[in-house]
């Protein structure tokens, strides 16, 4: 038999050879055949070229994974696709051929955006982290940048503001770099630059490239020094069409508020304990003032819809998101209708690609005022919420109290919503002009309008008893605005190689224009509530002289021209070097442009011969980049005399308006400055079964823009604002990607992260300016003290106070406490620095047959966080009619009055598990679903930390980091349930 | 060939015109460079060395600082804790003032920025032509001696500079430097400015006004520069009364209504308008206790601080009439009925039983300048002008001068200057009256709250006396400290001993 065979083998594949000849003739003895790839997670892979092997036929999956094509029995179909490892198929017979692909572990050939044009992984030179869709966080997120939560050694993703769905995430690359400018990376999105997050819906995008380093980043100059994130959205694809769905719906539960005192504890204090208040304040009620501002189990939905398909020439892809997400405080909610269109179009036969965008984002919302939480908090909880005793509160319990209201009146009585419209509008041109040489232009606006609203009736904790004849105090307030950022980019790109030798240039022309208006009017004093804010005119305020109305417009410009010049020999030596020559309209003439170079180089020490046998080494490479960014984010005319109205004065028997300068102008006003170096190595080890990269950097701000106070004269005002300073962050970020284990369907990978940045004021004074020291973080009211330092040679967020010793009869002792008990100022010391030593990150995503589990931990290191519910209310002196912290209860031996001291400077140190996350994949095998996958996923689950209030993680941007304020907005649990299908 | 050129070179320049244009647009503020366009522009731009006055009388300025300081003016915390303010109003009451107090920098603040802004509009405007130039140049000139004066009353050694644009941090001068400068620039200027006092100079610098400066620069010469000028202050005021446009009123009261435009009495002045003024004159807010505003039907509810020194109070006779100017006893609503607070009358005791914890009601409180109906903090404020420099002043002044040189007796039985006793309800002086102490007193009550009081308290020599509860202090405290933050700003400045 098998020796009959082999001449059969030979006939047949002889037959094909000539069947597969005449193919490209005709059709002849091809059948078509069908079938779909997926990953090993089972879920549909679009975009997968898929060929006949030594045939130019070929189709790229559906969205859904599918395809079909004609190929005769016999040949072979390869399969490919960056990221996964290419598989071979042979055609035998007509049934469906399901091709399972697995994620290449090398992703040497991974593609790597990296600003006006892209590299693979392998020859990039700079720190870009590069993030696909597959690592991204599972859930719901309202914001994008959400997905990638502690997947970037070095990017600090927080949420400071809790649960409010209103929120963004903040985001911090390495470190502060600025004092008066934006600390935020700049945001591109499919080329838009400084792209609005709340134009994206998280399911459109498919990766995220960070742009760490200078080297990197100075590509785009005066806005690369806090890092860019470079986010590429689904775009249409050529496929038959796909109509994707998908729906989430989520709950929070377990909300976390600080704890105070109940009813019980609140009386029982009262009657034990030497608080400040006399048995009178006791009033016999049991109200849980949170629960009574708060909703139980807000849900939250979002609905997906994706329609895409065309030919090679002409191909689209829309998407339609509706989401409605419910926040904690009961009258906080957020709707928005975002819709997201993609059009590629192919002319002259195909040489020039056209590619529209158009995006429209619509939204509704209803703020939270933040203070309600506090207020719910100070609440006598014996007190009752209700009360007609007194016809002016309008029905609510009332206490004439300073700066203590009724927070159930204040969010019954006050309407309070806004708007949103955006519009983006882009298109780019790409000119294929010979094989290397392409010309890309790119002319893109979005625009942005607003408006807020707000009417308090006259049974507004604040207005009660402001009534005055005629009219109700009510106060009704307006607000819109516009903004535009215009964008014309026009770039050529010349790629070649020749020998061992690939040369790639760049050179382009970038021109943006932001322009802000905005106008505002409030008033008060209205016949009567029933108005609200619709008829802002019939109050009397403006008659009366009260009223306030006011408008601005401001504008500026950044025109830039750019080059990049990346070399690399045998993709053994790499080496990159940009040029950016960028002006500013916010400079003063004397600096309007400024220069940013950088320059970067690789070695792939794999490639050399002594690596080659060294089987268990299968990448490395050792990075080094050098780069120049600025930071131009804050007010334009910073640099001008403008004049300003001073006031009036009488002169020749009339009033007349005077005039003056309205700030001290610097006509010297220039860029901040940040130089950066980074040296960097990637590596992939035992079959790439572990790979990962390190980074060291060094950066170093110059010419920190801070507003200085100044003598007068020879200056007009006290204050100006000018470049002196110098800050610098130096640290290290590691990544590690790890297949822990692939048995059969079963596979583990791991992903874990790891950064430590250390940052230093270097200088803020010079031989103008000498004031080494500025005192911040002020904790006004009761405390009344600056918490933390701004000072030369110690990092920003240094805390300073008394050193806490402990208690003793009720008082606290300090370290070199004078006799009165206190410490003088010029003994305080150095309590601490808000930012952690270390943030580390840990993703864990498993994955056997149809299921997959999805868990991320996130931890962070050191740092202290400064609790100021116990600063302002750990004392039985603080209970009055305020109810107090809970920790007090527990802890009932100090009865002193309270002053700042380390006391309240606590750990910041803590574990989360940000996320996990369970899916499933149904084997779909009808005509009309080609893809159905559910999941169900919990974020925020938990935290481990000694912090005693409830989140050590708060805000630790701008100059006063580690502060967790009494404003807040508590945290939740969410649990999400999903459905995707693809029809 | 050419037509393409031609194209190119449009096309270059199109790009290299508007493709590169950095040029900022201003849309809700007036470039400077596009601002002069009439003569009254300018007149908007200089004016506001005048509106730099306006802080003056507001509670955190130079008059509260001078006034609390010396021994008219007492802010005692409240028995509720009110007015405490971490002890500030206190530190000055007992001249134990720390440089970072806020009282104290925002005063010098108002002194220097009018010097700023004096050195930066002479600055502008010397190259403009317009009318009047050199009036106009002579007025600021001597506005920014007039805040030089003030500055060196108060601090002593101080940064002087009269240029603007440079960065150059001001060197300090002492009190003879800057005296010489003062009296250099009356000398230089008082030609240019006007003399009669016609309505058209209400408010401004005119010459009456720099020779009352030149009279109370000679005045304090001993003090400040250790020469005797008493003479020289004779003759200054000669000057003033020679120009025969000043009279005094028939009712002290007339100089401090609230349309008191048309006293011939008052020389200088801060005009105040109740919208337009951006800086306010809310005396009504500082002093009265919320009880008061049914006397004078005030919309807004005051702030119950600022308080006459029971000490002070009791330097009138029960027949001066000048007392009017504090409000005790029993209070009076618009109608005269008298005000009864929850069955408790309603009477401003002068007395104050405990400086640590006042009473709702202690304390008489000031009432010079008339009050209007409806008075509300930043909608309604006070429209009477600010009286600084008044004729009285000038007679007064001549009348001490001549005093210390020992002859008072030829201006004793003036007229005008017995009319100020008899218009008070007193009989006139003779010489046998003066001494010292009544001298002194006699300042008190006639100038009372209007800003001249330490002046005079250290010319008589009793600035370091004990006080109402403030202890007896050392010569050193004749100066106030130089702000913290002016001294972390101008490494030039050295701390008042």
């Amino acid at each position: 038999m098998n020796i009959n065979l082999h001449p059969m083998k030979r006939f047949l594949q002889a037959f094909i050879t000539c069947a597969m000849l005449m193919g490209t003739i005709g059709s002849f003895a091809q059948s078509k055949i069908n079938g779909s790839v997926k990953d090993a997670s089972g879920q549909g892979l679009p975009g997968v070229s898929v060929s006949v092997k030594g045939t130019n036929n070929g189709v790229i999956t559906e969205a859904d994974g599918t395809f079909s094509l004609t190929a005769s029995e016999g040949s072979v179909l390869v399969f490919s696709f960056i990221g996964y490892e290419s598989v071979e198929h042979p055609v035998s017979g007509t049934g469906a051929i399901n091709i399972v692909l697995s994620e290449s572990t090398t992703m040497l050939d991974e593609v790597v955006m990296i600003g006006y044009g892209t590299t693979t992984k392998k020859e990039l030179t700079g720190a870009v982290t590069s993030v696909k869709a597959k690592d991204f966080n599972t859930g719901s997120f309202n914001d994008p940048i959400g997905l990638v939560q502690g997947k970037v050694a070095g990017l600090l993703i927080s949420k400071p503001d809790g649960a409010d769905p209103l929120s963004g995430y903040q985001i911090l690359l390495r470190g502060a770099n600025t004092l008066t400018s934006g600390q935020q990376p700049l945001i591109i999105i499919d080329g838009v630059i400084g792209a609005d997050l709340n134009n994206l819906n998280f399911q459109d995008v498919e990766t995220f490239d960070v742009l760490k380093d200078g080297s990197a980043a100075a590509i785009y100059g005066t806005r690369g020094t806090n890092g860019v994130i470079i986010i590429t959205t689904k775009s249409a694809r050529k496929g038959k069409g796909t109509f994707e769905y998908s729906v989430q719906g989520s709950t929070q539960v377990a909300p976390r508020a600080v704890r105070n005192l109940s009813a019980k504890e609140f009386k029982y204090a009262v009657e034990h304990y030497p608080v400040s208040a006399g048995p009178s304040v006791l009033l016999g009620h049991d109200t849980d003032w949170f629960d009574e501002v708060t909703r139980n189990h807000p849900v939250s939905y979002q609905q997906n819809l994706a329609l895409s398909g065309g030919t090679d020439s002409f191909s689209h892809r829309t998407s339609v998101t509706h989401s409605t997400e419910t926040g904690l405080l009961a009258d906080n909610q957020m709707e928005r209708l975002l819709v997201k269109s993609n059009i590629k179009q192919k002319v002259l036969q195909d040489k020039l690609t056209l590619d529209f965008n158009l995006i429209n984002n619509v939204s509704k919302y209803k703020p939270a005022n933040y203070e309600i939480f506090r207020q719910a908090f100070i609440q006598n909880p014996t007190q009752p919420v209700y009360d007609d005793s007194d016809p002016r509160t309008g029905g609510y319990f009332y206490d004439d109290e300073l700066d203590y209201r009724n927070p159930v009146a204040m969010l019954k009585e006050r309407k309070r919503d806004g708007k949103t419209n955006n519009l983006v509008l882009n298109m780019r041109a790409t000119l294929q002009i010979t094989d290397g040489l392409s010309w890309d232009n790119f002319i893109s606006t979005q625009k942005s309008e607003w408006e807020e609203n707000s009417y308090k009736t006259q049974f507004y904790p604040s207005l009660v008893g402001t009534n005055t004849t005629p009219g109700v105090a009510g106060e009704a307030e307006i607000s819109n605005g516009r903004n535009s950022n215009s964008q014309l980019e026009s770039v050529v790109n010349y790629a070649t190689s020749f020998g061992d030798h690939d040369l790639q240039l760049i050179a382009g022309y970038s021109f943006q224009e932001f322009v802000e208006s905005s106008s505002y009017v409030g008033n008060s004093n209205f016949d009567t509530d029933v108005y609200g804010y619709n008829n802002i005119g019939a109050g009397s305020y403006f008659y009366q002289g009260k009223g306030y109305l006011g408008s601005y417009k401001q504008s500026s410009r950044l025109i830039a021209l750019f080059a990049r010049a990346s070399y690399n020999f045998n993709e053994r030596y790499l080496l990159s070097a940009s040029l950016r020559r960028e002006g500013s309209s916010k400079f003063g003439d004397n600096h309007k442009w400024g220069l940013f170079p950088a320059v970067s180089a690789g070695w792939r020490i794999k490639k050399e011969n002594f690596l080659s046998d060294v089987t268990w080494i299968d990448e490395l490479k050792l990075r080094a980049g050098f780069g120049v960014t600025g930071n131009q984010d804050f007010d334009p005319y910073k640099s001008r005399i403008l004049l300003a109205r001073s006031g009036s004065l009488y002169y020749n028997e009339q009033w007349i308006n005077a005039f003056e300068p309205a700030q001290n102008p610097n006509p010297d006003l220039r860029w901040e400055k940040k130089r950066e170096l980074n040296i960097g190595a990637d590596f992939g080890l035992f079959n790439n079964k572990l790979s990962g990269s390190i980074e060291y950097y060094r950066r170093k701000t110059v010419d920190l823009l801070w507003t200085f106070q100044v003598s007068t004269p020879p200056y007009l005002y006290k204050e100006l604002f000018a470049n002196v300073g110098t800050i610098s962050n130096q640290g290290i970020e590691l990544t590690l990607n790890a297949q822990v284990m692939k048995k059969g369907s079963f596979l583990w990978g791991m992903i874990f992260t790891a950064s430590h940045n250390q940052n230093k004021l270097n200088k803020l004074s010079n031989k103008e300016f000498t004031q080494k020291s500025y005192e911040v973080g002020f904790m006004g009211g009761t405390i009344t003290a600056n918490t933390q330092r701004i000072e030369e040679g110690k990092p920003l967020g240094t805390f300073y106070g008394p050193v806490w010793v402990g208690v003793k009869d009720g008082r606290d002792v300090f370290k070199n406490q004078n006799p009165v008990g206190e410490v003088d100022r010029d003994d305080w010391e150095d309590i601490g620095n808000a930012n952690p030593f270390a943030f580390l990150g840990w993703t864990n995503s498993f994955s056997y047959k149809n299921w997959g589990l999805k868990f991320a931990f996130r931890a962070g290191l050191g740092g202290k966080v400064l609790n100021s519910y116990r600063l302002y209310y750990e004392s039985w002196k603080s209970l009055s009619i305020r109810n107090i912290v809970h920790t007090q209860y527990e802890n009932p031996e100090f009865t002193a009055a309270i002053t700042y001291s380390s006391k309240y400077v606590e750990d910041a140190t803590f574990l989360k598990l940000d996320n996990i996350s369970l899916s499933y994949n149904f084997n779909i095998q009808s005509r009309f679903v080609s893809r159905l996958n559910m999941f169900a996923s919990a974020q925020n689950v938990f935290w481990l930390t000694k912090y005693k209030g409830i989140d050590p993680e708060v805000n630790l941007g701008g100059l006063e980091p580690g502060i967790d304020r009494l404003s807040y907005y508590p945290r939740t649990t969410s649990i999400t349930i999903g459905l995707n299908a693809a029809f | 060939m050419k037509k393409y050129i031609t194209l190119t070179t449009i096309a270059l320049l199109f790009v290299t015109t508007s493709c590169f244009d950095l040029s900022e647009h201003i849309y809700s503020n007036i470039p400077a460079e596009n601002f002069f366009q009439t003569e009254k522009d300018v007149i908007a731009y200089a004016g506001r060395a005048y509106v730099k006055l306006q802080p003056y009388p507001e509670e955190q300025r130079l008059w509260s600082l001078g006034e609390l300081a010396a021994d008219e003016l007492v802010i005692p915390t409240k028995h509720n804790g009110e007015w405490y303010d971490q002890g500030r109003w206190d530190d000055i009451h007992k001249l134990n003032i720390a440089p970072n107090n806020k009282i104290l920098t925002q005063a010098w603040d108002m002194v220097f920025q009018g010097i700023s802004a004096c050195n930066e509009i002479l600055s502008v405007i010397s190259d403009i032509n317009f009318d009047n130039k050199e009036r106009v140049l002579a007025e600021i000139k001597i506005l920014r001696a007039f805040y030089y004066y003030w500055g060196m009353d108060y601090w002593g050694n101080i940064p002087f500079s009269t240029s603007y644009g440079s960065k150059e941090l001001p060197l300090q001068k002492d009190r003879v430097f800057v005296y010489e400068f003062i009296m250099q620039e009356i000398d230089e200027n008082i030609d240019f400015l006007q003399e009669t006092p016609t309505t058209q100079y209400y408010g401004r610098v005119t010459k009456a006004m720099a020779y009352m400066l030149q009279a109370k620069m000679y005045m304090n010469a001993q003090e400040w520069i250790g020469e005797d000028h008493f003479a020289d202050a004779v003759t200054a005021c000669d000057n003033i009364i020679a120009i025969g446009a000043y009279e005094i009123a028939d009712d002290y009261f007339a100089n401090f209504k609230i349309h008191n435009e048309d006293s011939k009495e008052n020389i200088f002045v801060i005009p105040y308008q109740a919208q337009l003024t951006t800086e306010h004159f809310y005396w009504s807010y500082l002093t009265l206790n919320s009880a008061s505003r049914a006397t004078i039907n005030m919309t807004g509810v005051p702030w119950d601080g600022f308080v006459v020194n029971p000490t002070f109070f009791t330097k009138y006779a029960d027949e001066d009439l000048r007392r009017k100017s504090f409000l005790f006893g029993q209070q009076y609503d618009k109608a005269g009925n008298p005000i009864v607070i929850d069955g408790v009358p309603f009477i401003y005791t002068p007395t104050i039983a405990n400086y640590n914890s006042r009473g709702e009601w202690e304390g008489a409180r000031i009432a010079k300048y008339e009050y209007q109906e409806e008075l509300n903090y930043d909608v309604n404020d006070m429209e009477n002008d600010f009286v600084l420099f008044r004729y009285a002043d000038v007679l007064y002044t001549k009348l001490e001068a001549l005093y210390r040189l020992g002859q008072a007796a030829t201006f004793i039985s003036d007229p005008d200057l017995q009319k100020i006793r008899t218009r008070a309800g007193l009989i006139p002086y003779t010489v046998g009256d003066l001494t010292d102490t009544e001298l002194l007193d006699e300042l008190g009550r006639e100038f009372a709250f209007e800003g001249h009081r330490r002046q005079d308290m250290i010319r008589f020599g009793v600035w370091e006396n004990a006080g109402w509860n403030k202890p007896a202090t050392t010569p050193n405290k004749r100066l106030f400290p130089i702000p913290q933050t002016a001294i972390n700003t101008n490494n030039n400045l050295q701390q008042n001993p």
